[in-house]
């Protein structure tokens, strides 16, 4: 059986899938990756927020997107240790890759992106596309 | 370890759930997908399939998507900060 590596996908990109109804998609391509996914209750908010803000989704609408996306998902809070991320709104996303030893941040962010300090692999979902196993 | 076993007896189940209780959160997160995802996903594919009939799409860029979350995460930053403070 292949390894499982953990990993933590950011608001931005399950907001990009879900807003344009392909979530199955992604959840397909961690699937593909054997990837494990770790969230907290914080980060499914934006999403949720986003959904209704962004593509003017229902309060239903997204709070079933949520309720069918956390069986995928391990819900882990994390506590507020780390302060070095580029911007401080962010230290939240890192203390949860760190705080669950995820190997990989998937995000669509370049401020992330590009942030060469955080201790763990930047990806975006086009590589989560791409790499296969 | 096969993923399914059959309970027969009440004490099998015991045994099966003692087992289920020794695993870490990612085994279990495992365990959790072998048995329910297909139908999981299967309930995600309808439910964005009737979706897709009900509402027009609305199609943003990368760049707009990341604008939306950043504003969201910083409004509730500010937020918390607040109350922490």
């Amino acid at each position: 059986m292949p390894v499982q590596k953990n990993c933590c996908i950011d608001s931005c990109v399950w907001v990009k899938y879900a807003g344009h109804f392909r979530t199955t998609t992604l959840l397909r391509y961690i699937a593909e990756n054997n990837l494990l996914i770790f969230a907290d209750n914080y980060l499914l908010g934006e999403i949720h927020e986003a959904l209704i803000d962004g593509f003017d989704f229902s309060v239903n609408e997204a709070d079933k997107i949520i309720q069918l996306i956390s069986p995928f998902i391990i819900i882990a809070a994390p506590r507020n240790v780390y302060r070095m991320s580029l911007d401080a709104k962010d230290n939240y996303l890192y203390d949860l890759c760190i705080q669950n030893n995820c190997l990989y941040l998937i995000t669509i962010d370049k401020n992330i992106l590009i942030d060469k300090t955080a201790p763990f692999v930047r990806k975006t979902d086009a590589w989560l596309k791409r790499r296969k196993r | 370890m096969p993923a399914i076993t059959k309970i027969k007896t009440s004490d099998s189940f015991k045994t099966a759930l003692s087992a289920v209780r020794k695993l870490s959160t990612e085994e279990k997160q495992i365990l959790k997908l072998q048995l329910f995802s297909t139908d999981a996903l299967s309930e995600l594919k309808a439910f964005e399939a009737q979706l897709k009939k009900k509402k027009p799409l609305i199609k943003k860029t990368d760049e707009e998507i990341v604008t939306l979350t950043t504003s969201i995460r910083r409004k509730r930053y500010a937020s918390t900060k607040k109350l922490l403070h």
